[in-house]
């Protein structure tokens, strides 16, 4: 135990470095006279700023450094090194990996099961129960036969289920698992489970990197990501939602790194199919009739000119010149300083239509261009609303790169992506929900804090853009406390999409592939309601 | 810890680097990508700014390998080149700080020995521990070490666990040491 953890000046050093705690001149003065004096509280201090770095990093898994890669080159797929290093980031504690190199993915995952099912094998001849507890289910939905739901699953058990859902949490890794039957698994540890049949769904925290799924034609190995694997008679099917895995064979052929948005599919003869690496998938509306009338919720799309910064291929440059940074000072202003609009260029008027797909090709179908591509571009939306029932609301959502919802110019929701300025620079309450998939993101959604409504109009700023180039999507949908909502295959409230007047019969239709998209793809899901629509006051 | 991250020799990877096999360069950054990242987000406010410097810092060692002396110390050398990009990074910021971010920089000079001595002590297998240390921490200590991932900050904190802000840094600073004496030790208490 510390000798400083009641110290106040301890204390209020922690908050001025962490919170940017405000301090009057007097305070600061005397904070670093005891720091002078005090070598004790210096180095208690220096471990515990040097502690909340570390634990910062660690959990927000491998950055994307895109300068470096390209310095680099292309990264040897069949490496020799490569299982090496997989290995390394599984499971640092466990002895048996440091045997020796000869253990390939292969060889590991059979020893595993074998030494797993025997194990099983003993306990049932023993007739006594297994020990260790591995997982704990936490829903049931939809089982003809009933299962304890508060049953405990333990090491080698075999788990079944011929219809329903199933949702249960690795105690020691975190791991999150949903499950839809027909549905045969066998657990074989902590962090590692063998998939006979059935499609589940796994979530896994960072302590829960290395987590493998085996099935009969591979082994999938979480890197830290989200990801569906599908198991049949005919073979296997991976789905990564976020992250990266690793899939190694059954046979000494190397093993292969699979990041977002890959798929697979693998047949009992050893074929793979590897298809849609790259872009989402996710479909783009188009736009519907941009007449803007009084009903409308109108705003502008804005990047930034072209030339206005020197030319640069360094990313790290390019990054720090993103639209979406001179945004800030506006938000931060309540939605009034305009001080750096000077360098945009704006498209045409827009009407909003909702947040809902993605938005690769929306400056160019908006008459933004020309503009800088390597700055983004952001769409601000304001105007006057009226809530169709008073009350409490939140948003929803998420978007990459940036979304961010202001009620009255005060922040009520910011659902970009982890790197956005608006994450990381307005610090806007927001809890993430990785467990329901939203489009094709780790993060899954994003949810604001509860705002309350009245009788009287709202004002509501929206800003929705790209910090680079083109690659855009987004989902913003709104909940009513006192609703309920109808339940996707994960367990999300399928709640509806933010809307100022309801789509038109064609863009409807659009609304609905995306949805059936989202469902099919991820499991994830989104209505659009009569019942939901904010009515457009007049714009401010 | 695994023997093999144990037999872990930086000085061979940097000798093929040399021979053109710059691919081999991606086993450093795997290797001290946290080590480097942490020295840097312990020391910057915002996590976006240490990842840039971080690779900045990765970038500068790739392009200076062949100053780095074979058989000595290549975390050190690392170390160096990270704290050289903060003190740049530093200087660019501090015309535009404000009265707060300049308190900050006064405690961080203040603290730069300990600081260093701190960094220096962080032994390399400790480093690996750490993911597994913080899955051992009991939940509330957990949630709290994961709040900066989930972008969970100090006001919803304070809400979600009904506890003053101080009382969110104690419960933190115990945390931290935890994950030190189990960083360290292998334990957790």
């Amino acid at each position: 135990m510390s000798n400083y953890e009641n110290d106040p000046d301890f204390l209020d050093m922690l908050a001025a470095w962490h919170e940017n705690k405000n301090l009057s001149p007097a305070r600061k003065k005397e904070l670093l006279e005891r720091l002078e004096q005090d070598s004790g509280l210096r180095l208690g201090l220096a471990r515990e700023i040097e502690m909340a770095g570390l634990t910062r990093v660690a959990q927000t898994g491998e950055p994307r450094w895109l300068e470096l890669e390209d310095k680099l080159g292309a990264e040897k797929e069949t490496s020799p090194d490569f299982e090496f290093e997989v290995m390394k980031r599984l499971q640092p504690n466990t002895p048996g990996y440091g045997i020796s190199s000869i253990l390939t993915f292969p060889k590991l995952a059979g020893l595993g099961i074998a030494v797993a099912l025997v194990f099983a094998f003993l306990h049932l001849l023993k007739n006594e129960p297994v020990e260790e507890e591995v997982a704990k289910l936490i829903r049931l939905e939809g089982i003809a036969k009933p299962v304890d739901k508060e049953r405990v699953l333990h090491k080698g058990e075999e788990f079944a289920i011929e219809e329903g859902l199933v949702e249960m949490a690795f105690r020691e890794t975190g791991v999150h698992l949903i499950g839809t039957g027909p549905l045969n698994m066998t657990l074989l540890g902590n962090d590692r489970i063998f998939l006979n049949e059935g499609e589940i769904k796994l979530v896994v925290p960072p302590q829960g990197i290395g987590f493998v799924v085996d099935t009969l034609d591979r082994k999938f190995v979480d890197l830290g990501t989200s990801f569906v694997v599908q198991a049949s008679k005919e073979g296997s099917k991976v789905l990564v939602l976020e992250g990266e895995i690793a899939v190694g064979a059954r046979n000494d052929k190397p093993t292969q790194l699979m990041s977002k948005g890959s798929t697979a599919d693998f047949d009992r003869n050893g074929s793979v199919k590897l298809r849609a690496r790259g872009p989402s998938g996710v479909p783009e509306l188009s736009l519907p009739p941009m007449t803007l009338t009084e009903n409308s919720l109108t705003g502008k799309i804005y990047g930034i000119k072209e030339g206005a910064f020197p030319a640069t291929t360094e990313k790290e440059k390019i990054k720090k010149r993103a639209i979406v940074r001179n945004f800030v000072p506006l938000v931060r202003s309540g939605f009034s300083n305009q001080s750096r609009f000077k360098n945009f260029v704006q498209g045409r008027p827009l009407r909003f239509t909702g947040i809902a797909g993605t938005y690769d090709n929306f400056p160019m179908r908006t008459s933004l261009a020309p503009y800088s591509v390597e700055s983004g571009w952001l769409a601000w939306y304001s105007g006057q609303v009226k809530a169709p029932k008073t009350g409490r609301y939140r948003f929803w959502g998420y978007a990459d790169n940036n979304l961010l919802v202001a009620i009255n110019q005060k922040p009520v929701f910011e659902g970009s992506r982890y790197d956005s300025h608006f994450q990381n620079e307005l610090k806007v309450p927001r809890k993430n929900h990785p467990f329901l998939p939203c489009l094709n993101a780790r993060a899954g959604f994003a949810s604001g804090k509860w705002f309350e409504v009245g009788d009287e109009t709202v004002r509501i700023d929206l800003l929705f853009g790209e910090s680079s180039m083109t690659m855009t999507s987004g989902l913003l949908l709104i909940e009513y406390q006192k609703d309920s909502y109808e339940k996707t295959y994960w367990g999300q409230p399928q709640w509806p999409l933010f809307l100022t007047e309801f789509p038109q019969e064609k863009q409807l239709a659009e609304l609905d592939e995306l949805r059936i998209h989202m469902e099919e793809k991820i499991k994830g899901s989104f209505s659009v309601s009569q019942d939901s629509i904010w009515q457009v006051a007049s714009d401010s | 810890m695994s023997k093999f991250s144990q037999k872990f020799d930086p000085d061979s990877v940097v000798k093929q680097v040399l021979a053109g096999e710059k691919d081999r360069f991606r086993l450093l950054v795997r290797e001290y990508g946290m080590l480097v990242r942490g020295y840097l987000a312990a020391r910057v406010y915002h996590l976006e700014d240490a990842e840039d410097l971080a690779q900045e810092a990765f970038l500068v060692a790739f392009s200076k390998l062949s100053t780095y002396e074979i058989g000595t110390n290549f975390r050190a050398w690392l170390l160096s080149i990270a704290k050289f990009q903060f003190n740049n990074h530093w200087k660019k910021i501090n015309r535009r700080a404000n009265a707060m971010e300049r308190f900050r920089n006064d405690i961080a000079n203040a603290l730069q020995p300990e600081m260093q001595k701190v960094s220096n002590e962080l032994k390399q297998d400790s480093v690996r521990r750490l993911l597994n240390c913080i899955s051992k921490l009991p939940g509330r200590s957990r949630h709290l070490i994961r709040a900066g991932l989930d972008g969970v900050r100090m006001e919803s904190l304070t809400e979600e666990l009904n506890l003053k802000p101080n009382a969110i840094y104690q419960l933190r600073h115990r945390a931290h040491l935890a994950l030190r004496k189990c960083m360290e030790e292998g334990i957790l208490e």
